[in-house]
């Protein structure tokens, strides 16, 4: 069984230290970001454009592309990678991620179904189907791999194989749907580069419900870290616990998904390095996910744009390329452990 | 004598598949007529029997016994029932290079397709033997590294393809497994190495029923693991490699099939390798036929299909592994 490592508790300076870092790289990955892509902006159009005082093309180029993009990619990465540890805390697997556990893919699956079979596919009501997508996916990996299940390779199986058999079905309806193929992909890959401030608007809704959430739960999820039987002997309703952090879990996956699409990895990736940095103590760890995760999306955003530049690449193929090694790097490690 | 049955039986389904299987499609072909044909070479109908059709029923049967095997050999080296060929990954591998070549080649003649998808599901095996530690392809650790390495070469296939949107939908035909266009020449290039294949997975049975027992009781009856264990996954990459080479990456396939064949024979393999291999072409033959006659004229991809057959299987595995959780 995999165990959190505990650890010492960190001296004070080291965190501030943590947090101060991370919280200017932010902002240098905004201004960054904002600064160059297709169209390189000197520094005074830039602040001008951030302080709305111009008019001119550029400054509308800033406001209305660059801005919500970034400001997307921020939300999504906390989204993602939130849901991610979320999943890890809930089965207690270090390979767990909304990306294994079947709920992009079904969100993706239910989002691409709204998109055939509506014509006037909204994206609010586009995040509503990938609630329901999302929270199937979570429900047949559950139901074939089991919550409580300590066996890292079978959840991963199962997790896989669900997977699999959503996104060939969804595949599947691109193939033999054919207006829009080119969009759909690049959306199923998880891209910003199309958010706009609409975007932005819907869901930030679900970003504070998920937060306040998260929040409200913390208390209660500090028990999801020690083992069933003494959370039980304490007095937690261990599976109200468990169901509401799903609950918790869809809602920031789908609504992401709904946005983005599945941009993978993230959510595996993210909560490793947070917790490698702090250890395991959740008033630290949630925070800094959450901040990681909005970092590195901005980060993965501006260098997506240099791939195939002048072209724009979607960000999730970035962090799959990054993601991919690090979860190889967790099998080896986790893998020698009897299966 | 039940197991004879049921031998007998998947058989008899075989036949009766093919044989739906070569009448139906955008021409539709009655018995008697399609009887004639495959007696007689100059009916008006034997043109779309012996040229479009019987290789397709041909390639369905070798693709389906192949992608059966390499799932019932990985379900026990793995020692897991949710392992299969697609899932570690060795499909994706072959898909990349396939769209490699699709993409960057597109004058490459046309055996050097299927040529690279071997390459990439050999590549993939080399990459899960140096991933594992020490070369010993631990059952946890193939199986997790394999899902890693298939999410990379996804992201791979996802850019070429937004790289290159003009050749997207062969890709994406491809890529969920197609029998379309496929005739006699693709039936000679596979079919030798599956038949030479399919007997040495045979006799390996004595090794595999061993092999599900636990790596401590394998050791104890002396089987050298690691070596065995090398062969083994060697073996079931060849098998996946060349019918994904053939057909395209069809998944569900290797999944499926083997757990049906163990619901109705049990876990001997001696048994469970012939007849997974006949309900795995039993399964493409349905999946094929559905897909061919759903939307007239156009077709459902096969792999698409057996996804669709393979999702109500599969809530229904879930079913009994919840009963058994409980």
């Amino acid at each position: 069984m995999y165990k959190f490592a505990v650890r010492k508790q960190k001296p004070k300076t080291f965190l501030l230290l943590l947090f101060s870092v991370t919280l200017f790289s932010i902002v240098l990955g905004f201004l960054i970001s904002l600064k160059w892509g297709q169209a390189v902006i000197s520094w005074r159009t830039l602040f001008e454009a951030v302080t709305y005082q111009g008019q001119e093309k550029e400054h509308l180029y800033i406001q209305t592309l660059r801005m919500p993009r970034i400001l997307t990619a921020f939300v999504i990465g906390i989204h993602m990678s939130l849901a991610g540890l979320l999943t890890q805390m809930i089965t207690r697997n270090p390979i767990a991620s909304p990306h294994i556990f079947g709920i992009n893919a079904g969100a993706s699956l239910s989002v691409v179904i709204g998109l055939i079979m509506f014509s006037n596919f909204s994206l609010t009501t586009s995040i509503y189907f990938a609630f329901i997508g999302a929270a199937l996916g979570a429900l047949l990996v559950i139901s074939l791999a089991g919550i409580q299940q300590k066996q890292h390779v079978q959840l991963a199986l199962a997790g896989i194989a669900v997977h699999f058999l959503l996104s060939s079905i969804t595949e599947g309806l691109i193939i033999m749907n054919q207006y829009s193929t080119d969009s759909m992909m690049f959306w199923l890959v998880g891209a910003v580069d199309q958010a706009g401030w609409l975007e932005i608007k819907t869901i930030l809704p679900w970003f504070t419900i998920g937060i306040v959430l998260f929040l409200f739960m913390l208390p209660s999820f500090k028990l999801l870290l020690l083992d069933d039987d003494v959370a039980v002997g304490l007095g937690q309703r261990i599976l109200f616990v468990k169901l509401i952090g799903m609950l918790i879990v869809v809602i920031l996956a789908g609504s992401a998904v709904a946005t983005c699409g599945p941009i993978s990895f993230v959510g595996l990736l993210v909560p490793h390095i947070a917790r490698s940095l702090v250890g395991s103590k959740l008033g630290m760890l949630v925070p800094l996910t959450g901040l990681f995760g909005g970092m590195l999306l901005v980060y993965a955003d501006f260098l997506s744009r240099f791939i195939a530049f002048p072209y724009e690449s979607p960000v999730g193929i970035l962090t799959a390329v990054i993601g991919g090694p690090f979860f190889i790097y967790l099998a080896r490690k986790k893998g020698a452990s009897p299966s | 004598m039940k197991r004879l049955m049921v031998f007998l039986f998947s058989f008899l389904l075989m036949v009766i598949f093919s044989l739906v299987s070569l009448s139906v499609g955008s021409v539709s072909i009655s018995i008697p007529d399609l009887w004639s044909s495959l007696l007689h070479k100059d009916t008006p109908f034997s043109f779309i029997i012996w040229e479009y059709r019987l290789p397709r029923v041909v390639i369905s049967i070798l693709a389906g016994f192949g992608l059966a095997v390499a799932g019932v050999i990985l379900q026990s080296l793995v020692r897991n029932p949710l392992a299969s060929p697609d899932v570690i990954g060795l499909t994706k591998g072959a898909g990349f290079f396939a769209a490699v070549v699709i993409f960057l080649f597109p004058g490459a003649p046309s055996f050097v397709l299927p040529a690279a998808a071997l390459a990439g599901a050999f590549l993939v095996f080399i990459l899960l033997l140096l991933f594992s530690r020490g070369f010993t392809l631990s059952p946890g650790a193939t199986a997790l590294v394999g899902i890693a390495l298939g999410a990379i070469f996804q992201s791979g296939i996802q850019y070429l393809l937004i790289k290159y949107p003009t050749n997207i939908n062969m890709v994406l035909l491809w890529m969920s497994g197609s029998l379309w266009g496929r005739g006699w020449s693709e039936v000679l290039s596979s079919f030798p190495w599956i038949i030479i294949l399919l007997p040495i997975a045979w006799s390996q049975y004595p090794k595999l029923n061993i092999f599900q027992l636990g790596d401590e009781y394998s050791k104890t009856l002396g089987l050298d693991l690691i070596r065995q264990r090398f062969w083994l996954l060697l073996l079931s990459v060849s098998l996946a490699g060349v019918s994904v080479a053939t057909v395209g990456s069809i998944g569900f396939i290797g999944l499926i099939a083997p757990h049906i064949a163990r619901q109705l024979v049990g876990g001997r393999h001696q048994l469970l390798i012939p007849l997974a291999a006949i309900i795995g072409a039993n399964v493409m033959l349905i999946a094929d036929s559905i897909g061919r006659v759903i939307i007239i004229p156009r077709e459902v991809p096969v792999g698409v299909m057996t996804a669709v057959i393979g999702a109500p299987y599969f809530v229904y595995l879930l079913r009994k592994e919840y009963k058994r959780n409980r």
